[in-house]
């Protein structure tokens, strides 16, 4: 029964059903209707025979016999007696006399064997003047039985008959019920065939479950397609990334082995190897971090974390480091904002922000960075007064590897802001960005405000202390 | 303070790394004998806890290696019950203790902060600079008498530098003994871990110890 197709069960089960269905009405009609049938005749035979005694009257010392009481009336054959059991009138079919077929009042019995058989129904009164009189009726059973054969004929045709239609028509029900659930299994055995995962179901509008069901699966197929996108962008970015600096150190190894003779020349060409040595040690470390990160949780240390002292912290690192530049940092930052996270990653996150403002504003400029509650979140903001993004790139910058100018490369891998993302994201909160290009931008990020945190009295907020 | 575990048993593995970075310690792992090695180049470690029955090198092989190398890491070597001649021959290959199978992992953790403790010349677990005191056992900083309340990280840190007092040591040095793993811009992390310590303990009455080392790093260190 299990290797059978859903479509050959259901219409195994529904016939089966509709079998039963039809032999149990069958059955309740056939039995009650012959007993209605039966006492119907019978009913009819005692009636007939009780209503022939009004027929029968005695006059003139003689039986005067009603022109009325005919033998044979409703299919009953009457026959009348005198007490010794001698006929006086009427017919005795099938030979029913009564010195074979004792008299007996008011008793209906079935007399003889199919298909000649009768009912027989004896009535005994006292006729005034003349004495005791039988009547007797004699009704053959055969009328009832051919109606019922007839009947039984029938049913043996419209039963099987029911079942056939029944199961045609669940087998139609089903299969069109059935036909969405083959193209989902259809849809995916391509994708499994061919590995092209931009099929589609496309079952269209519909409001049951198995539309749902459909509509489900493909928005599956649409995540799992970015994702294997996104994933293949990565990787191909990361190699091209990996591929510029090892070219660079092979041709300065060459250059080294083959070209330079002073030892100066060896010592640049040293220098040149030592620096892509190390900005390919910086991208594989991004890389690493990014494979933690999308291993999910797992590499997040969460603690409650004091927010207002990290960002404190991150603000005046980043004063120092901007100083070069002549861009001065100013924090707005409000006291006691407590988050649940990882302090490591938080800094990190809270240090790409500004590092980035700082790297793309202008020489002179500021950046302002405020930290504030607010309805159970804690919002950060790192507005700068720098180059700014444009419209086309600015829904992009989030992504891995994209820089908004990419001859600007000396720096970035285009990771920094990606990983800012990541970082809010995986604490449960998130990042928006806007820009006016020559005007500068504005960085945010939103974290969950750790609930019932008792306030932190850290040592730096004590009255009297900086 | 960063600790490789080298043993093969994967669940005893990950119950050993649990414990231990429940104690706020890095921690690394490997399964292999002949992986042990690689991982000493990468990383310098704190302690080594180190299984004799090993597939690839047995332990014994792994230390014998690292002593050859004249790597001085504190090695904590675990062996069965009935294996006498191991743990003589452990010991003699330069592990500096042992631990028998099965063991608590209290005594674990109590184990590995007495090698700690050794391989920085300490008597005890409390550490003291000046009026600051780090108890290293009961997680406790006091900076005059008064309690320093400190993240798990920036303790971390404390404890490395103070550990390491009068050491100069770098940022990449102290980003290796701190997290597991190195990535970019560490440095600049542990610039603001640094800014925060000294805010917590430094602001206080008393001479300031976290000193930086223009283009070298961090010392702890009395005095200037």
């Amino acid at each position: 029964m299990k290797k059978l197709p859903i479509k050959i069960k259901i219409v195994i089960l529904f016939s089966m059903l509709m079998a039963a269905v039809v032999s149990a009405a069958l059955f309740v009609l056939l039995s009650v209707g012959e007993q209605m049938v039966v006492s119907a005749t019978q009913n009819d035979l005692m009636n007939t025979v009780a209503e022939s005694r009004a027929d029968i009257e005695y006059e003139h010392g003689a039986l005067d016999f009603d022109d009325d009481l005919k033998y044979y009336e409703n299919g009953v054959s009457l026959s009348v007696y005198n007490e010794a059991g001698q006929l006086l009138y009427g017919r005795q079919p099938g030979g029913l006399t009564p010195s074979e077929w004792p008299l007996s009042h008011a008793e209906m019995r079935v007399a003889g064997a199919p298909p000649r058989s009768y009912y027989v129904y004896d009535m005994e009164y006292l006729q005034d003047g003349y004495g005791v009189l039988w009547v007797r009726g004699v009704l053959p059973t055969e009328g009832t039985d051919t109606a019922f054969a007839a009947l039984m004929r029938l049913a043996a045709v419209i039963l099987p008959l029911l079942i056939v239609v029944g199961a045609a028509g669940s087998y139609l029900v089903a299969s069109g019920a059935l036909r969405p659930i083959r193209r989902i299994a259809d849809t995916a055995e391509e994708i499994t065939a061919g590995g092209d995962l931009s099929k589609r179901i496309a079952l269209g509008d519909g409001k049951d479950e198995i539309y749902s069901l459909a509509a489900t699966f493909d928005r599956m197929l649409e995540r799992l397609q970015a994702a294997f996108d996104k994933e293949h962008q990565f990787t191909s970015d990361a190699s091209h990334e990996l591929r510029t600096p090892v070219s660079v150190i092979i041709s300065q190894c060459e250059y080294a082995l083959d070209g330079a003779d002073s030892r100066e020349e060896l010592r640049a060409a040293a220098k040149s190897v030592l620096e892509e040595a190390r900005r390919m040690s910086a991208l594989i470390a991004h890389l690493l971090s990014f494979a933690r990160a999308d291993k999910g949780d797992a590499d997040i240390h969460r603690e409650t974390v004091n927010l207002s002292e990290l960002a404190r912290g991150v603000a005046e690192q980043a004063a120092e480091a901007a100083a070069d530049k002549k861009i001065t940092v100013e924090a707005a930052i409000e006291d006691g904002l407590i988050v649940s996270g990882d302090e490591t990653l938080l800094i990190r996150m809270m240090w790409n922000l500004l590092e980035n403002s700082v790297k793309y504003g202008r020489q002179g400029g500021a950046a302002k960075f405020s930290l504030r509650g607010e309805n159970g979140s804690v919002i950060g903001e790192i507005r700068d007064n720098g180059v700014g993004v444009a419209a086309e790139h600015i829904g992009k910058i989030w992504e891995r590897f994209y820089r908004v100018d990419a001859s600007r490369s000396g720096g970035g891998f285009g990771l920094g802001l990606p990983m800012v993302k990541y970082i809010a994201e995986a604490h449960g909160g998130g990042v928006s960005a806007q820009s006016e290009p020559g005007a500068g931008s504005v960085f945010a990020f939103r974290l969950p405000r750790k609930k019932d945190s008792v306030p932190f009295i850290s040592p730096s907020s004590w009255p009297g202390k900086l | 303070m960063r600790i490789l575990v080298v043993e093969d048993n994967v669940r005893l593995s990950a119950l050993i790394v649990k414990k231990l970075k429940s104690e706020n310690y890095s921690v690394d792992a490997c399964l292999r004998g002949d992986e042990a090695p690689d991982y000493l180049a990468c990383a310098e470690y704190d302690a080594l806890i180190l299984d004799v029955m090993l597939p690839g090198l047995s332990g014994l092989d792994v230390l014998r290696a690292m002593r050859a190398k004249h790597d001085k890491t504190p090695v904590l070597l675990l062996t069965a019950r009935d294996s006498v001649g191991d743990r003589v021959s452990g010991l003699d290959a330069g592990a500096d203790d042992y631990l028998v199978k099965p063991f608590a992992f209290d005594e674990l953790t109590a184990r590995v902060r007495a090698l700690i403790r050794r391989g920085t010349n300490a008597a005890g677990n409390v550490f003291t600079a000046a009026d600051l005191t780090v108890d290293c056992g009961a997680r406790k900083v006091t900076r005059g008498g008064r309690d320093v309340g400190l993240s798990a990280r920036e303790f971390a840190i404390l404890e490395y530098l103070i550990r390491n007092k009068g050491i100069v040591l770098s940022r990449r040095t102290i980003g290796g003994h701190i997290w597991n793993y190195d990535y970019e811009g560490a440095s600049n992390i542990i610039d603001v871990y640094i800014r925060n310590l000294r805010r917590k303990m430094d602001s206080a009455e008393g001479p300031k110890l976290i000193h930086t080392v223009r283009g070298a790093g961090y010392v702890l260190r009395e005095g200037v």
